[in-house]
């Protein structure tokens, strides 16, 4: 039991894919401009993460390693597909601003990585606890740099359809901060703070 | 050769489950998507068209006119009990970052009775996407047909005038072209 909350722990904060690893970060970049879409984003990858790794799990003693990495990415890529359409049936508004993101799972780097490294080496509940924490860590990741962006760029922020300073904050709202530039600043000055925690600690 | 065929096997049989795993979910999902969309529709043509109690597409309608307008995705007539007494239209401009699609209601002498950007969702986060603001929409309320339409900076200060969202120019003028294009639909239908 142990060993699997360490295992989910893991993708958390001692390897989070996106402040530790630094895997996929292509959607990190693209739709962090609101906690709405960095949320969803997450889930999706949450779900595809968690799933892929399981049944990779699962069937590893079948797949002769040759054929490995095809039978890895046919699982993934019916993951997504599965949470691309069931996104476009409940939650068409927020399909459409993710839009090519979540097809593009597929080939976040992040999910192929747990499939080799850890799925197909490691039975189904340790690799389940692992997928699940790595899912979350994302999230995680997402929805703190989606709120930076969104609170100095919109000057609010949104959660579950709901403004939380109802008018907004009296700040001048910075608008690169939800332009592209934004994402790299945000990122940058996150990774950093992180890394000079991390060397304090040691 | 033997290996081949063998790892061949292998692949084939799990191209084969997972293309039952997506066929099913298709089969679930895709009823409920195409509800969703014609819900949505007639959901939006209610608010623009209060008054009408019915609404119909009216694909005879759109092939007079898609070869002038071709932004003109679909053309829907409203009646109420029985008597049109309105047309909208579905209509898809380009903006900042790729097309805003609105849907414009007009009563039967040709006022715009409402707007309703219907996606742009690939505007600029916060500031084109602002289009889908109910400040920016209701702009377009009860502009007359002679009224002429322009997009300014600043409050407007005549009736057709559009205050564009600060920032945010290009997809305020795509959603002005839009329903500057559906009026010249509704004049052309008409023979005005």
């Amino acid at each position: 039991m142990g060993r699997l909350v360490k295992d989910f722990y893991n993708g958390i904060l001692p390897e989070n894919p996106v402040f530790r690893l630094l895997l996929g970060m292509c959607p990190v970049l693209a739709v962090t401009t609101a906690v709405a879409n960095g949320f969803w984003m997450g889930m999706a990858v949450i779900f595809v993460l968690t799933c892929s790794n399981v049944i990779i799990s699962a069937v590893r003693p079948f797949i002769p390693r040759q054929i490995r990495i095809p039978c890895f990415i046919v699982v993934i890529a019916t993951f997504v597909t599965i949470v691309d359409l069931v996104m476009h049936a409940f939650l068409p508004g927020m399909y459409e601003i993710l839009g090519i993101f979540i097809p593009l799972i597929v080939v976040n780097c992040i999910i192929l990585a747990r499939a080799e490294a850890f799925a197909s080496r490691n039975p189904v509940p340790r690799a389940a606890a692992d997928g699940l924490g790595m899912g979350v860590g994302f999230t995680v990741a997402l929805v703190v740099i989606a709120a930076v962006r969104e609170l100095l760029g919109t000057g609010n922020l949104v959660v579950a359809g709901r403004a939380l300073f109802g008018a907004g904050l009296p700040i001048d709202p910075a608008l690169v901060m939800i332009l592209p530039p934004g994402a790299f600043i945000t990122m940058g000055i996150l990774l950093g703070a992180l890394n000079l925690v991390g060397k304090k600690k040691e | 050769m033997k290996r081949i065929l063998r790892l061949g096997a292998v692949l084939m049989v799990v191209c084969a489950v997972a293309a039952i795993a997506l066929a099913y979910t298709n089969r679930l999902t895709e009823p409920l998507i195409r509800g969703r969309v014609a819900e949505e529709t007639q959901q939006a043509l209610r608010e623009l068209l209060p008054d009408a109690d019915q609404f119909a597409e009216a694909p005879e309608l759109f092939s007079r006119i898609t070869a002038q307008f071709p932004e003109i995705q679909k053309v829907y007539v409203a009646r109420t009990k029985g008597k049109v007494s309105g047309v909208a239209f579905l209509v898809t401009t380009t903006g900042y970052g790729g097309p805003v699609t609105t849907l414009v209601g007009l009563d039967e002498g040709g006022t715009v009775r409402g707007i309703k950007v219907v996606s742009a969702a690939k505007e600029t986060p916060g500031l084109g996407t602002q289009v889908m603001e109910d400040w920016f929409q209701r702009q377009f309320e009860n502009i007359p047909l002679d009224a002429q339409l322009s997009l300014v900076k600043g409050p407007p200060k005549r009736a057709g005038e559009v205050q564009a969202i600060t920032s945010a120019t290009i997809s305020s003028r795509a959603v002005v072209e839009g329903v500057r294009t559906c009026r010249e639909a509704f004049r052309a239908l008409m023979g005005r």
